[in-house]
């Protein structure tokens, strides 16, 4: 047992020291190999790290909060000792990106604080985040100045942000109690809710999950076969000196672990290195940034990937070794080359089409209990059946094709003696492609729901007055601001009637309530009553009553106002206008309310001409004058933030994905090129002429790109309808976004090709005749 | 090969006896066929004549009177230009081998018969000769490897032939 | 070490059928090796030379027909089994790429003996004596890719040598030397061989290395033929 022992132990070894030694193509087979594992590592470790980072950005966000929506728990309850804070939270846009913050007015010296603020701002301060307090001397903040005139008194700290570059800001501001969404803060910090998921969003994240996990497995399994020609000529010498198919098997494994474990080492020193990096990372798509201290792998998963990648890689070692086992001759004879079988290859993508089947609609609405691992196991093995079909694929067209050109001679009859690695390389970018068209499927419906499109650009503004004319005087400002588009502004105030019945009263300039009504004469202090709804039965009050006017300016305080109806100036028609006006019995001019004081929230809406950022800056700074009352909203997608951040995140998954498998077929070509580097130096020295060699490569990887095109395609939609009918949807497919998907792997190809041509230049010159 | 021109370069390393000469000559060329007493003195009488050689000396004593021979400087021009004239370069075309094949072909034998036999018979040749190759000394290495060289040109055209024979018999054949 | 087991053949093949796709490599060969010999197996490119060799050796199956080694029918055994037999029984020298490029050329002589499950200090040392008996102890610690092409075939006759095998499979030994490191190699071969008593199959094409053996097989399309000459 333990001779035994020491004989694998032995083999292991040998093993080990076959990959660490042989010069310089040992040691750049391994560096290959390290590379190819590394990068795929730290994808793995980073996508381990997602959960984590979320996390920690959502706890810092909840800690910092002063509501969480409720409005049911929108009190807090008194905290004894405590001078509680009137707070509410404003939010504003620059530059595409959000800004967000807090208004804040305290009531007496033992305030709370809020996270990474030292004191909280009185009146005329604030304490900005450091991105925004530099944006806002930035050049390019001309525009965004004039809004943050406040002295500073310091900066949020990291423990107050959720990301290093997010804009954030505390204002003092002396009038928080009583405008919109106010809250007494007794203490920041509410607990944090966990989202919950539709069963669409669920099957979009393990869809996008699986889409960009599949291939980083993929890739580092084609790493770990690199220059497996060189190997199988190495082991098929072992076997030729007695050692037996355990022994090699046992050696080859050896040598695989050692790549693996090499390439584990630069997975975590790259994956190191991102992690220093990422906070200086200001792409819009991370908008506030990422701190390096939020990136901390899940440890049971990053366990679960150092103990995972060695054995994968080991393990497809071994599994290749299959031929050079039966035969130790492995390279001396050539004649027992056997064709690919393809019913193992079909059981991963049958069993996925099986165990999607079985689940039609269960994911319409809610998550079905009892779905999910059917449903991401069904993913993932038709993602997996990719890489495993192509090459039997490849083969099969390829035995088919001759003739032509020398150029595209000499890749035919290449790839037929040997298509596995051409399909393998490509492989990676065909799972990408398959996630990818069944992805953008998925984001069909769930964009239709989830971020609805809108139609014309507008902005709306609202803001609490004191009285009419200031209310008013916010329309004027507006309609100052150059590049606006038409702007309607009204009111809203209640009537309460002798009988104690509310009814509407909607309060605009005639321009405006020409638009709302058909009315035809209209001046200043006209009120006109409105054809009630039919089947409603409002009684509208009559000229000389006297009754009470009700507001509800700052959103929740209720102001009142004695007010004698003015002579009716006449009866019109209502016409399909917005909501303002919706349930008004009576249209008024503000001069009809003259002398009345009553604090009323006017709301405005300013057209834009499309997305016109300098316009909407210089209407928030138009309200600049009105303190922090007034509120503007950009009114473009309204987006469900859980649906946005799985885009995200989807958005940047894709991009990394798409690059490594770019740099996967860079990394298995270059590997290509200098195992055959004999092979070409002998073409050149034959006087094949360079561009014809150039055409060959990129024929050899067009003619798999070509088959792995249409076989992501079948494959990418096949999982697109089994995920709809799972999901209950209707199939919609967006052709041009999936030519597009289809162009970018096909450049991904050709392009990693063309980095190619440099050392095939090199291998081909007559010097690669000495190899060896 | 000149007997006369490969004494001469014998003498070059140094005056010596005619019976000297003979030992010094089969140990180096004679392996198959030694020289025999009459031919060396014949030759080098000629020799003395042509005035190539010249007597050193006589050495009187018990027995016959021995001659020691030198090489004169006429001799030792011959030598030198006998070194730098390369060979003829003799084909062998109508050698006995290919006679027999012919022979055998023409008579309906079986002409890979001839052939295997030759090879046989050759390689049985050349077996001795590596023998004493792998025991003998740098010169024996050299003379048996020039007869090896040559027997291996023989098969390798024997191989050729073998694998011509259809050709060959059809050509042969009326 | 008394090889000769009731007096019988050491190797033997008894019509070898072998066909790689629908081309028959051997058709019927037969061939007898006692222990000690040299045989040469000669014969024209694609005569099935080294076809016989890979059958005789064990790393071919035969179609059909029978390969004995020491009286055990080769062809039936495991995978395992053979395996072993080639690490102890055996020795390979061929024409090139039997070394190890990654492994310097010490550690390629001592590779046999470390698969048997020898410790690595005993292999090598068993190594470098034949490396010095094979006059190539100089390269002992280079790589294969670094030596000359004769020197590379030393230390290839050195591991096939180094187990004590009983036969030794030279497949064109001295095909890619000029013929002073082919005689040099062929004589360190055949003495050595001699020395330790194996057996040699030694397959060329060229009469001069076939000078070396004590008799010739030819092969010719697939099929052997033997000649006696009538002494």
């Amino acid at each position: 047992m333990i001779v035994r022992m020491f004989r694998w132990w032995q083999d292991l070894m040998l093993g080990i020291r076959l990959a660490v030694s042989g010069g310089r193509a040992g040691w750049g087979r391994l560096a290959l190999t390290a590379i190819g594992v590394g990068l795929g590592v730290t994808v793995l470790l980073a996508a381990t790290s997602v959960g984590n980072m979320l996390q920690a950005r959502d706890d810092r966000g909840y800690a910092r909060s002063i509501s969480n929506g409720d409005p049911n728990q929108a009190r807090q309850t008194p905290v004894a000792g405590v001078d509680p804070v009137y707070a509410a939270q404003r939010t504003d846009q620059f530059a595409g990106r959000d800004i967000t913050g807090y208004i804040v007015q305290k009531t007496g010296p033992n305030a709370p604080l809020a996270p990474g603020v030292d004191r909280l701002p009185d009146p005329g301060e604030m304490v900005l985040s450091p991105a925004l307090a530099e944006m806002l001397n930035a050049p390019g903040g001309d525009l965004l100045r004039p809004r943050y005139t406040e002295r500073a008194i310091g900066a949020v700290g990291p423990e107050g942000l959720t990301g290093p570059h997010e804009l954030f800001f505390y204002v003092g501001v002396s009038d928080v109690a009583d405008q919109h969404e106010a809250v007494r803060v007794y203490r920041f910090g509410v607990p944090s809710v966990p989202t919950k998921l539709t069963g669409l969003l669920w099957l979009l994240i393990v869809l996008g999950a699986a889409a960009l996990l599949v291939p980083v497995v993929v890739f580092v399994a084609s790493s770990a076969r690199l220059a497996a020609a060189a190997r199988d000529r190495r082991l098929a010498a072992l076997r030729l000196v007695g050692a037996d198919g355990d022994q090699v098997r046992r050696i080859a494994a050896g040598e695989a672990f050692v790549g693996a474990l090499t390439g584990l080492l630069v997975g975590v020193v790259l994956f190191l290195i991102g992690r220093s990096l990422v906070p200086n990372l200001t792409v819009p798509a991370l908008r506030g940034g990422i701190f390096s201290a939020d990136i901390s792998p899940n440890w049971i998963l990053a366990t679960l990937i150092v103990v995972a990648v060695p054995l994968l890689a080991v393990a497809v070692a071994t599994f290749s070794l299959r031929r050079v086992i039966i035969e130790p001759l492995g390279v001396v004879r050539r004649a027992h080359n056997q064709r690919r079988r393809l019913w193992w290859r079909l059981v991963p993508p049958v069993l996925g089409i099986g165990l999607l089947a079985t689940q039609g609609g269960r994911l319409r609405n809610e998550l079905t209990a009892g779905s999910e691992l059917p449903v991401a196991a069904g993913i993932v093995l038709l993602l997996a059946a990719v890489p495993l079909v192509l090459p039997w694929i490849v083969e099969r067209v390829v035995a088919r094709l001759a003739g032509g050109s020398p150029a595209w001679q000499l890749a035919i009859r290449r790839l037929q003696l040997d298509s596995g690695t051409p399909a393998r390389v490509v492989g990676g970018v065909a799972v990408v492609l398959t996630g990818a068209i069944a992805l953008q499927a998925m984001f069909i419906p769930a964009t239709t729901e989830y971020a609805p499109a809108v139609g014309e650009p507008k902005m709306y503004v609202s803001m609490p007055s004191a009285d009419l004319r200031t209310a008013f005087s916010l329309e004027d400002k507006l309609r100052k601001v150059p590049g606006a588009g038409q702007i309607d502004a009204g009111a809203f105030a209640e009537v309460r009637n002798g009988d104690g019945g509310l009814l509407g009263m909607y309060i605009a300039n005639c321009d405006d309530l020409r638009r709302s009504a058909a009315i035809t004469s209209c001046s200043d202090g006209d009120v006109f009553a409105v054809d009630p709804p039919p089947g409603a039965n409002p009684v509208a009050p009559t000229a000389g009553q006297r009754v009470t006017l009700e507001s509800y300016a700052g959103g929740s305080t209720t102001n009142v106002a004695q007010w004698t109806v003015p002579a009716i100036t006449g009866k019109v028609r209502r016409q399909q206008h917005g909501q303002a006006t919706e349930g008004s019995v009576l249209y008024a001019t503000p001069a009809a309310l003259a002398g009345v004081s009553l604090p009323i929230d006017v709301e405005a809406t300013v057209q834009l001409s499309a997305s016109d950022d300098v316009v909407v800056q210089h209407v928030r700074n138009a309200l600049v004058p009105y303190g922090w009352r007034a509120t503007a909203f950009a009114g473009t997608a309204i987006v469900s933030g859980t649906f946005w951040l799985i885009g995200e995140v989807l958005t940047i998954g894709s991009v990394i994905t798409l690059l490594l498998a770019a740099a996967s077929l860079l990394v298995v070509a270059l590997e290509q090129i200098r195992e055959r580097r004999r092979a070409l130096a002998v073409l050149t020295a034959n006087g094949v002429k360079r561009s014809v060699l150039a055409r060959s490569l990129l024929w050899q990887s067009a003619v798999p790109i070509a088959v792995a095109v249409v076989v992501a395609m079948v494959i990418g939609l096949t999982l697109t309808g089994l995920l709809l009918y799972v999901s209950g949807q209707p199939l919609v497919l967006d052709w041009p976004a999936m030519a597009l998907f289809v162009g970018t792997a096909v450049v991904a190809v050709l392009a990693s090709t063309g980095c190619t041509l440099p050392s095939l230049w090199r291998a081909a010159s007559v010097e690669g005749l000495r190899d060896e | 090969m000149s007997i006369g021109l490969t004494l001469l370069g014998l003498l070059e390393t140094g005056p010596r006896h005619g019976y000297d000469l003979k030992r010094a000559y089969d140990e180096h060329f004679g392996q198959d066929r030694p020289l025999h007493y009459g031919q060396v003195y014949s030759t080098l009488s000629r020799l003395l004549r042509d005035g190539l050689v010249e007597v050193d000396g006589v050495e009187v004593g018990e027995g016959p009177e021995r001659k020691r021979y030198a090489i004169t400087s006429a001799g030792v021009t011959d030598v030198h230009d006998w070194l730098i004239t390369p060979e003829r370069p003799e084909p062998y075309l109508h050698s006995t081998l290919y006679t027999k094949v012919v022979l055998a072909l023409m008579s309906g034998r079986s002409a890979a018969e001839v052939l295997d036999v030759q090879r046989a018979s050759h390689l049985e040749t050349m077996r001795g000769l590596t023998r004493r190759k792998l025991t003998g000394d740098l010169a024996d290495q050299l003379i048996c490897d020039h007869a090896l060289f040559h027997l291996e040109a023989d098969l390798r055209w024997l191989e050729l032939t073998a694998a011509r024979l259809d050709q060959l018999a059809k050509e042969v054949r009326p | 070490m008394s090889a000769e087991i009731d007096g019988g053949p050491l190797l033997e093949a008894v019509d070898v059928h072998k066909a790689f796709g629908p081309t028959p490599a051997l058709d019927g060969a037969a061939i007898r090796l006692w222990p000690g010999e040299v045989v040469a197996v000669m014969g024209p490119s694609g005569s099935g030379k080294s076809t016989l060799l890979h059958c005789l050796a064990g790393i071919l199956r035969p179609d059909s027909g029978t390969v004995y080694y020491r009286g055990a029918e080769l062809s039936s055994m495991s995978d395992v089994a053979r395996s072993e037999l080639r690490r102890t029984d055996f020795g390979f020298v061929f024409q090139f790429g039997q070394l190890v490029p990654e492994l310097t050329c010490l550690e390629n002589v001592a590779l046999p003996l470390r698969l048997g499950g020898q410790r690595r200090r005993e292999a090598e040392r068993a190594a470098t004596e034949w490396l010095e008996r094979l006059e190539v102890a100089d390269v002992a610690n280079k790589r294969p890719g670094e030596t000359s092409g004769g020197q590379g075939q030393r230390v290839a006759v050195a591991r096939a040598l180094v187990t004590g095998p009983k036969v030794v499979f030279a497949d064109e030994p001295t095909g890619a030397l000029d013929s002073l490191n082919g005689e040099r190699v062929m004589k360190l071969l055949v003495n050595a061989a001699k020395d330790t008593g194996a057996a040699v199959v030694l397959v060329t094409h060229e009469a001069r290395v076939a000078a070396y053996s004590d008799r010739e097989v030819v092969v010719r399309d697939g099929r052997t033929r033997q000649v006696e000459l009538a002494q």
